[in-house]
């Protein structure tokens, strides 16, 4: 049947060498939605509580979107699936550029990966042929010099590649997979599972492949009806114009830009050089560039051109590198910024986590945790563009305390002691992503509840900001919850509505490939559009509730994963500081003052899990919510761990001296 | 007469072009069928647009020994006769500008026939503007 998803699975088992293709039952596009749905399901099924995340027994799954290859809008995505060695749990990473097309074509809806190479490999992969090759030569290189080595060898310069840097070959738990270039699926440790795999890259051709639709007419005026709905969006445009970055200025005049390691939640002053109107002012900007068939293009290729850091260029930064290399350790001199954006892309690290280990190392240094002998005499300041570039270089090299910081906050907090978790800025094992979340009790509700960490990249909720946000966020307050009212970030009711409608959607478009842009900031692609783009591309009869239900069915899958690994409740938290401190410094302008406590985050908790059919006791979905949802299988590796949930030991990354 | 205006600075590498005229043409996704096409040196950001642009020269009409390749006189672009061409591929030679394609599975030429007036390639890039469709009288 033409489909734009066929199932095809490539399987390659690093220790063997062996390489082959398998076909999925159509389940898994009816019921998991292919991409992130089928990826979560195939994790299930392969890995356990017994895995390793950094051992040939992990795997690592490269899932394009069911409509990546297609001319639907924004569908370009492709989803990083494996167990985490930040979080020991469910990890999908998403990446964009030109990645997942290139997979399509190549014939394949899904890479996955297992074993250990004895020595570093790259899979080349085109429509005629697969094969391991030896990357002796390229182990070391950094990203740049990785593709253009590969592209030499293979002799084809438009290859599509993926690889790690050095972040990934010394397993860092902040390790990101790059692709093509600029694009990382930067969060949870997808680099060190490659790193630890040997697996310097995987390198698509873009020679040949078709992606064929069930109902080409249908199809293009579905794809037609996406773009002009995400146009009709006036975020849309903002996006285009300006990134990621756009209001980072404005977020600190509102109270809600982190700031000093999360201490604060404004700046004095220099904001605006940590905006999209920043990179055009100054002349960084070169191109605003796309991931396949993206209409907004929000990245932004830049460069500097003259003084001290003449001849940088990377893409980025985006909004969370300016918020986390930038805000969160006091820095507002852009071009420190750009330096360090190009580092981290350069030897591949996650830059929210890069930024995280920098801003808990001044912190630590501020309170004499660590000193002066663990940074080799350089003395550690906020502000301070030297010490962002410094302790990148100790990181990357494993100098000093870089080598404990390249474990990320978690691991180094605890190795260090000294009530570090208290400006250790994590929870269950992931650095907080640069979202205020004292001021946004969706956020927060979310980030509590996020099977990979407290961050913003499985729960979007910009709409809860109203018409600070955008007017289509009004729009999408008052179609989940019955009243425009609840557009206010400072409301604990309908909170629960509100995540768990963004946590189906995100869902769902992750597993057709759509950006969250468009479904979730842009929010022209809804619940329809998707149903109707997957329906005629797929050959399926989904509607809109239909297709939203699949999307809660992969959320909880993903829950349960976590659950089996021994998780609960317990581990549905935030940092300790964003539950146990004030932000000390509000912003004149802030206009409610509010702290999110314990108390506040189980009432939204509860709330939560009542909606969604869980346990409030223990945070496990009941057995009847698992049979309604056609997962049932899963039950029998919950059943005992359920009764044991909140006395169990918890696993490490969910520890926290306060809690054992 | 129409034509399609190219501004390589603000395209943003996408591809949604090329997956478009591919769709229209062949009733399926390849880029490799596409009759525009988008070279991108991700490194440096730097891109190329190669698509028909209509010259005034016509080479590719001029090279062609069996008159495979015509002007159509509403629209101004290249129609293309596939009964004709013995894909000798003198046609592709001849465009300086990298306008016509290879087709190697058919062994023929690729050449923009602008969608009988309505292109598919520009309507993906309304907001990057990179592709502009208008009557060849009102083209900037």
């Amino acid at each position: 049947m033409r489909s734009s998803y066929q199932g095809r699975v490539l399987n390659v088992d690093l220790t063997t060498s062996k390489i082959w293709v398998h076909l999925l039952e159509e389940s898994y596009v009816r019921d998991y939605l292919g991409g992130r749905g089928a990826a979560a399901k195939m994790l299930w099924d392969m890995t356990g509580p017994d895995t390793k995340p950094l051992s040939k027994d992990n795997v690592i799954i490269f899932s394009p979107g069911v409509l990546t290859g297609t001319s639907a809008p924004t569908t370009g995505r492709t989803n990083v699936t494996f167990k985490s060695p930040a979080t020991g749990g469910y990890f999908k990473s998403s990446i964009g550029g030109a990645l997942g097309v290139a997979i399509k074509y190549a014939g394949y809806d899904h890479v996955v990966i297992r074993g250990k190479a004895k020595k570093p490999v790259y899979l080349y992969v085109s429509p005629t042929k697969v094969e391991l090759c030896d990357a002796s030569g390229i182990w070391g290189k950094d990203v740049k010099e990785t593709n253009r080595l590969i592209k030499e060898q293979k002799q084809e310069s438009e290859l599509k590649i993926a690889c790690i840097g050095r972040a990934g070959e010394i397993k860092s738990n902040f390790a990101a997979v790059m692709g093509t270039y600029y694009y990382a699926a930067a969060r949870g440790g997808g680099g060190a599972v490659m790193g630890s795999k040997n697996l310097k890259a995987l390198a698509f051709s873009t020679n040949g492949g078709s992606v064929y639709v069930a109902d080409n007419d249908s199809f293009v005026k579905a794809a037609q009806h996406a773009r002009d709905a995400s146009l009709a969006d006036s975020h849309s445009r903002t996006m285009k114009r300006f990134g990621t970055a756009a209001t980072t200025d404005q977020m600190c005049v509102a109270g809600l830009l982190p700031t000093y390691n999360f201490s604060r939640q404004w700046l004095e002053s220099g904001e605006e050089n940590l905006t999209g109107q920043h990179l055009i002012d100054e002349g960084y900007l070169k191109r605003s560039s796309s991931c396949g068939t993206c209409i907004f293009g929000c990245h932004r290729y830049t460069k500097i051109d003259t003084g001290k850091f003449a001849g940088t260029y990377s893409e980025g930064p985006e909004y969370e590198t300016f918020a986390s290399l930038g805000a969160n350790i006091g820095l507002t001199d852009s071009r420190y910024i750009l330096k360090g954006n190009e580092m981290a892309n350069d030897y591949g690290f996650d830059t929210i986590s890069l930024g995280s280990a920098v801003s808990f190392a001044i912190e630590s240094f501020e309170k004499g945790v660590i000193t002066l002998k663990d940074t080799e005499g350089f003395e550690l300041k906020w502000g301070d563009g030297e010490t962002l570039l410094y302790l990148i270089d100790m990181i990357v090299q494993e100098r000093g305390i870089g080598k404990l910081l390249a474990k990320g906050v978690k691991v180094a907090s605890d190795t260090l002691g000294k009530d570090s978790y208290k400006w250790a800025v994590q929870a269950r094992g992931l650095d907080q992503s640069r979202v205020e979340l004292r001021g946004a009790f969706s956020y927060a509700l979310a980030f509590a509840i996020n099977p990979r960490g407290p961050d913003h990249l499985m729960t979007e909720c910009l709409a809860e900001f109203g018409s600070g946000f955008s007017k289509h966020a009004v729009d999408v307050i008052k179609k989940i919850t019955g009243d425009e009212k609840y557009a206010f970030p400072y409301l604990e009711e309908k909170r629960a509505e509100i995540v768990s409608w963004h946590e189906d959607i995100y869902a769902v478009s992750d597993s057709l490939g759509y950006c969250a842009f468009a479904t979730t900031a842009a929010y022209g692609v809804d619940e329809q559009v998707c149903a109707d783009t997957f329906n005629s591309a797929v050959g399926q009869n989904l509607t809109a509730q239909q297709i939203m239900e699949a999307g809660r069915r992969i959320v909880t899958l993903e829950r349960c994963y976590n659950l089996r690994e021994g998780w609960s409740r317990r581990c549905d938290v935030l940092p300790w500081r964003i539950m146990n401190e004030k932000a000390v410094d509000l912003s004149p302008k802030q206009p409610v003052e509010a702290v999110m406590d314990e108390k506040r985050l189980g009432r939204m908790l509860d709330a939560y899990y009542r909606l969604n059919g869980w346990d409030p006791v223990n945070g496990f979905p009941l057995p009847d919510t698992l049979e309604k949802l056609g997962l049932g299988y899963v039950e029998s590796h919950l059943g005992q761990k359920r009764a044991h949930a909140m006395t169990a030991e918890l696993p490490q990354s969910c520890r926290l001296p306060s809690a054992t | 007469m129409g034509k399609i205006s190219i501004k390589t600075d603000v395209c943003s590498g996408c591809l949604a072009c090329e997956l478009s005229c591919s769709m229209r043409h062949f009733g399926y996704f390849d880029p490799q069928k596409s009759r525009i096409r988008i070279h991108h040196d991700e490194e440096h950001s730097i891109i190329e647009i190669h698509q028909c642009v209509q010259c005034e020269e016509r080479s590719c009409v001029h090279a062609c020994p069996v008159d495979a390749l015509s002007v159509d006189p509403v629209l101004g672009c290249i129609r293309f006769n596939a009964d004709l061409c013995i894909g000798c591929k003198k046609c592709y030679q001849a465009c300086k500008y990298h306008g016509v394609m290879w087709d190697d599975e058919t062994n023929q030429p690729l050449i923009c026939d602008l969608c009988d007036g309505d292109p598919e390639c520009v309507k993906p890039c309304k907001l990057h503007g990179a592709l502009t469709y208008s009557k060849k009288e009102d083209a900037v």
